[in-house]
C-alpha cells in the first residue's frame, strides 16, 4: 500500500479537494472551479469561497497546484506533477471502494 | 448621527459567531442592515426595506482589501461589510429560502476556528508587558491600592482570555468529532 508516502500522506482527499483537483486539470481560477463543480455535480456538491480559498492556499504550500497564468486580477491555477499523481491515486481508490461497496450491495439485495 | 440610522447595544462572545449572524439576519428581516460598529459593542444600522440576507462571519486577520481572499468571495457575489478585530462581516442575499455558505466543509470551519485561537493567543503577551510595564512606569514603593487594582485587571484580563480559549477549544472540539463520520 505504502508504494509513495509522499502522495498517500494526502489520502483520502476531502470531497471539495477532490473537485478541485479534478476542475484545476486545466487552467482555471477560483471563482470558475466554484462554478464548474456545482455544474458537474447539478448543484449536490457546492463549494463556499472560504473553503475554496483555504484550499487553494493549502494545496500550494503542498505544491499540488501551482500558479499558471494571471489574466487582470483573475489568478488561474493549474495541477503540479504532484497534484496529478494525487488525484491519479485517490481515483484508483475511490474505483476500489465503489467496487467493494457494489460486492456488498449485491449480497444486501440478495438477502432482502 | 444620521437620521436613518439606529444604534444598538449587544454583547457576543467570541465562539458565538452563528448566534451574531442569526441576529444580524432578524434584524434585516425588521429592514435594520448593520453598516457600521463603533467600540463597546454598539452596531449601527442602516433603516430600509426588510430583506432576507444571510451573514457570515469569517476570522481572517491578514488579507487587505485587494487580497485573493477579497476577490474570492466578493465574486462569488458576498459584499464586506465590516471588520472587528480580524472578524470579517460578509452578507448575501438569501434565494429561495435556501442560505449560501462560505464554508462547506467541516475541514474549513474547523481552520477558521483555528485561525481566531491563534488571534486570541497572540495579544496575551502583549497583556503581560503592559502590567509589567506599569510597574515599571511607577518606580518605587506604590501604593497598596494601585498594587490592587493592577493585579485585579490582570487577573480578570486572564479569566476572560482564558473563558475565550476553552469555549473556542471546545467548538474545535465538536467539529472534530463530527468529521469523524
Amino acid at each position: 500500500m505504502s508504494k509513495n508516502n509522499n502522495i498517500e500522506k494526502y489520502l483520502p482527499l476531502s470531497e471539495s479537494t477532490y473537485y478541485i483537483l479534478l476542475m484545476l486539470v486545466e487552467p482555471l481560477h477560483g471563482y470558475g472551479v466554484m462554478q464548474e463543480v456545482a455544474t458537474m455535480t447539478d448543484g449536490e456538491v457546492v463549494i463556499g469561497p472560504g473553503t475554496l480559498y483555504g484550499a487553494f492556499t493549502t494545496l500550494q504550500k503542498e505544491n499540488l497546484i501551482g500558479l499558471e497564468r494571471m489574466e487582470g486580477r483573475r489568478k488561474f491555477y493549474t495541477l503540479t506533477n504532484k497534484g496529478r499523481a494525487v488525484l491519479r491515486c485517490q481515483i484508483e481508490r475511490l474505483e476500489k471502494m465503489n467496487y467493494n461497496g457494489q460486492q456488498v450491495l449485491a449480497r444486501l439485495d440478495d438477502s432482502a | 448621527m444620521n437620521e436613518n440610522r439606529v444604534i444598538q447595544f449587544k454583547w457576543f462572545w467570541s465562539w458565538q459567531d452563528d448566534k451574531q449572524e442569526a441576529w444580524l439576519e432578524a434584524m434585516s428581516q425588521k429592514g435594520l442592515h448593520l453598516c457600521d460598529f463603533k467600540a463597546f459593542g454598539r452596531y449601527v444600522f442602516d433603516i430600509g426595506t426588510p430583506r432576507n440576507y444571510t451573514y457570515r462571519l469569517d476570522f481572517d486577520q491578514t488579507s487587505g482589501e485587494d487580497s485573493d481572499y477579497f476577490q474570492l468571495i466578493q465574486e462569488a457575489g458576498w459584499e464586506r461589510i465590516i471588520q472587528i478585530s480580524g472578524w470579517q462581516y460578509w452578507r448575501k442575499e438569501t434565494h429561495e429560502g435556501k442560505a449560501p455558505e462560505l464554508f462547506t466543509d467541516t475541514g474549513s470551519k474547523i481552520q477558521k476556528y483555528q485561525r481566531l485561537l491563534t488571534g486570541l493567543l497572540v495579544p496575551s503577551p502583549v497583556v503581560f508587558v503592559v502590567v509589567l510595564g506599569m510597574f515599571k512606569r511607577f518606580p518605587g514603593r506604590h501604593p497598596q491600592w494601585f498594587v490592587v487594582l493592577v493585579i485585579s485587571i490582570f487577573v480578570a484580563a486572564i479569566l476572560f482570555s482564558a473563558v475565550n480559549l476553552v469555549m473556542v477549544t471546545q467548538r474545535i472540539n465538536e467539529l472534530k468529532r463530527m468529521k469523524t463520520f
